[in-house]
């Protein structure tokens, strides 16, 4: 495929908000943060035309970042603004309409995780400061692959059929 | 393997809480599983099962304090296959929990291949199914087969 012949990226409108919120301090008992008067926003643009999954999946971000610290009941930290700012910003990028919806999950080091499982593939992209990185597993074949997070964009085109709706 | 304790038999019981984000319906297996971040902690708390039965308790006690949560469970024998030590480290007026002689640690690194096997394989117990995000709790009480029983991982 040439250049020209590439699939033309999402358009994006501004409609949506991720707002990242600073949370409470380690050592909370409550399993959810007060959100405080001056939030860091982000600010997700996307049209009317992107997929359908988006704005679901943007919203579980924005719950995400409202985990205390100690949320899984042991020691995890707070989801950091770095994560789910990045997180959304491939969301942003990676919308394609044929894709089926992923799980956002937190992760217990502060990060955030996009998951896939269909078609025999497990994919994950973990957006972290401890463990970025993107994991593959081909049912089918047993193949695994681990990249870093940079190739993740890469091998998502590549995994996009299989992990379609 | 550093810290290991030879009288956490194999087949004692390893109960991990799992928070509902950390909970989701997996296409692939037809299951409600966990995330594989479930079980990145170098030293990842567990409730040990013979500890338990000691005490005379049983694995919803180790929820009492945490009602929207559900647990994973896998044997010690499970753990150690993979390198990582178990051991006894009983709580003691812990601020959220108190004393609790039922708490262990699994310890060792856990690489992104072993945890992804580790959410693969282990038995996830929905213990408190009402309270499931509403998709999940659909598809479980649509499940016949969904474990609630901890066996023992291959």
């Amino acid at each position: 495929m040439t250049v020209a012949e590439a699939p033309t990226p999402p358009q994006h409108m501004i409609d949506q908000r991720v707002r990242v919120t600073h949370v409470t301090p380690a050592g909370q008992s409550s399993t959810r943060a007060q959100r405080t008067t001056s939030p860091v926003v982000y600010t997700v643009p996307f049209s009317t035309t992107a997929a359908p999954w988006l704005r679901d999946a943007l919203m579980e971000v924005n719950e995400l970042t409202a985990l205390a610290a100690g949320w899984d009941s042991y020691r995890a930290r707070p989801v950091e603004a770095s994560a789910a700012v990045g997180v959304a910003m491939f969301l942003h990028d990676h919308s394609y309409h044929d894709l089926a919806a992923p799980q956002v999950v937190p992760m217990t080091d502060g990060g955030v995780q996009l998951e896939w499982h269909r078609d025999d593939v497990d994919f994950e992209i973990s957006f972290s400061d401890d463990d970025p990185g993107v994991y593959i597993e081909d049912l089918r074949t047993g193949d695994v692959i681990e990249e870093p997070l940079s190739a993740a964009a890469a091998y998502l085109a590549k995994y996009r059929a299989r992990l379609a709706a | 393997m550093p810290n290991d304790d030879p009288t956490v038999a194999d087949d004692t019981p390893l109960y991990r809480r799992l928070h509902p984000k950390q909970l989701f319906w997996d296409p692939n297996r037809s299951r409600i599983r966990a995330t594989s971040n479930a079980f990145k902690d170098d030293e990842l708390s567990v409730a040990l099962g013979d500890a338990l039965r000691t005490h005379g308790l049983d694995p919803m006690w180790v929820l009492r304090m945490d009602p929207q949560h559900q647990l994973a469970c896998f044997t010690a024998a499970f753990a150690r296959s993979d390198g990582q030590a178990v051991w006894r480290d009983r709580l003691v007026g812990h601020e959220r929990y108190g004393d609790d002689p039922t708490h262990g640690i699994v310890e060792g690194k856990k690489p992104k291949s072993l945890r992804s096997r580790w959410a693969d394989e282990c038995s996830t117990m929905i213990l408190q199914p009402a309270a499931l995000p509403t998709p999940l709790r659909a598809r479980h009480d649509g499940c016949d087969v969904e474990a609630t029983e901890c066996r023992d991982p291959q």
